[in-house]
């Protein structure tokens, strides 16, 4: 759609259009004819933009009222676009999540992972009236996330077909994202773009039984700030609120009170996991 | 005399009357506003000396529901400490939290000298401390807001042109609280509070004029001098 169509003539107009407000006029650059005009030209008139006949001894005013005229069209313009874009209620992110290598302990297991095609393309989509066309896709980040993470927690990780059958390692995680929620600062009356994401994780034993099921939650929040647009505002939330629940996934996983079973169970290590040993 | 008298009016005669009483506003303002002030409290519980090779940690509490403590103010705490006269070895705080991921994020970061020292335990972690050769982390909690707003500017475009008219006027305040913990003994060292309070300016004929109190930055350059004491 255009909002607003502004040429801006850059010589002096010899001819009248057929029933048109402005002529058709070359160039872009604002600059007012010179000198050596004609003795009579063509102008758009200041106030009704039809073109107008301008004698020479009142050129020069003329010609300021032709510059005012351009600029404050162009101002007009940009104020237009300004107010289009800066009001617009619609999202339209693509997530980039990058978060850093855990540096925590490996557990000594080579554990599957699943992702679901739902986890993989996933988006969050809302189109209601006060979040109309609401679409930001997360499903790139939410798998790299998860490769970043299960990777440092284990001694090696390998994909798996489904969740039941991770050949060749001892057990399978499938992630899946149960819910994501968002607040912005109109709505909550602060300066801050809010972000939660609950993922639902789901352990399986190599023989495809469902060991433990558990809820990790992520939040993120990021201030107000002068030219940031809302998806700036919303992205940088998101990325918090995945790094959050990554930080949460790397070490509460062996807190879960059934993994912890599990994991003494597999490494009978009785050091590490003393307590259900 | 009279001559001298004249040569004045000359020269003032082209300048527009607008612009004579933007330039008076402006001065006005100057004379009259921008003005911030800082009080700084320190409490010291026990002695602190920074060695060479040693390391100081700068890191923002973000636990506030409705405000989080800003990142350019934790940099800027740890700039100011990194160079002047007596110059301290700072980690900056990024590289800091994503080295240390994930024991150092708002969620899971330690909120107290004993969490500390359970953390120092773990093995990665220690050899970690030990890689940035951290002898103090100074947590900092705190924001910059906007008190109270005064005034007001009217802005107008039309086909003719465009300008702003109008005087406002606003009052920042900055409180912002550091806890130092000392790695070496695992406990607390002190804790040093800066308040900051300023009113900025902004006379409009035609074109807006901010005429800024500069609360953050002097509540930084405040903190940073106050820290680089304590630790020295």
């Amino acid at each position: 759609m255009t909002l607003c169509e502004f040429v801006i003539p850059s010589t002096p107009l010899t001819f009248r259009p057929k029933g048109g407000i402005l002529p058709y006029i070359q160039g872009t650059s604002v600059s007012a004819p010179g000198s050596a005009l004609p003795d009579t030209s063509l102008y758009p008139s200041p106030r009704s933009g039809r073109l107008r006949q301008i004698p020479r001894c009142a050129r020069n005013d003329k010609l300021r009222h032709y510059r005012n005229w351009i600029v404050g069209r162009l101002a007009l313009c940009l104020g237009l676009l300004a107010l289009a874009t800066g009001c617009s209620q619609s999202v339209k992110i693509k997530v980039d999540t990058e978060v850093p290598t855990p540096t925590v302990s490996k557990i000594p297991l080579t554990m599957g992972v699943y992702y679901e095609p739902a986890l993989r393309t996933y988006a969050y989509m809302e189109d209601t009236e006060d979040r109309p066309d609401w679409k930001i896709e997360s499903g790139d980040s939410q798998v790299a996330l998860f490769d970043r993470i299960l990777a440092s927690m284990f001694q090696a990780v390998t994909p798996a077909t489904t969740a039941t059958s991770a050949a060749g390692a001892a057990g399978a995680i499938a992630p899946r994202v149960a819910e994501m929620q968002f607040a912005l600062p109109t709505e909550t009356k602060t300066e801050l773009y809010e972000a939660w994401i609950k993922y639902q994780l789901q352990l399986f034993d190599s023989d495809g039984q469902l060991v433990a099921e558990w809820p990790v939650t992520g939040y993120g929040k990021a201030e107000t700030a002068m030219l940031k647009s809302k998806d700036d505002g919303l992205s940088t939330a998101i990325n918090l609120a995945m790094r959050d629940a990554g930080a949460k996934l790397a070490l509460g996983f062996e807190q879960v009170p059934e993994v912890r079973r599990w994991l003494a169970q597999k490494t009978r290590d009785c050091k590490r996991y003393g307590d259900v040993c | 005399m009279g001559t001298f008298a004249s040569q004045r009016s000359s020269l003032r005669a082209p300048y527009p009357p607008f612009a004579r009483l933007t330039r008076a506003l402006g001065i006005l303002a100057l004379l009259t506003g921008c003005k911030s002030t800082t009080i700084i409290d320190e409490h010291r519980v026990t002695e602190t000396q920074i060695a060479a090779g040693e390391s100081v940690v700068v890191l923002g509490r973000r636990s506030n529901s409705e405000h989080e403590t800003e990142v350019d103010f934790i940099s800027c705490v740890g700039e100011n400490l990194a160079k002047g006269g007596n110059p301290i070895h700072v980690v900056p705080e990024k590289i800091f939290v994503d080295s240390m991921y994930p024991y150092f994020e708002t969620s899971t970061a330690p909120t107290d000298v004993k969490n500390l020292e359970r953390l120092a335990q773990v093995p990665e972690i220690k050899l970690k401390f030990q890689e940035f050769g951290v002898r103090y982390f100074v947590w900092i909690d705190g924001y910059t807001e906007t008190v109270d707003k005064k005034g007001s500017i009217s802005c107008a475009i039309g086909p003719g042109g465009g300008g702003c008219f109008g005087f406002a006027t606003w009052d920042d305040a900055a409180n912002y609280e550091a806890s130092i913990w000392d790695f070496k003994e695992l406990s607390l060292s002190g804790k040093i509070n800066t308040e900051t309070q300023g009113t900025s300016y902004m006379p409009a004929i035609f074109i807006p004029v901010p005429l800024l109190a500069r609360v953050q930055s002097n509540a930084c350059q405040g903190m940073a001098e106050q820290l680089r004491s304590f630790l020295n």
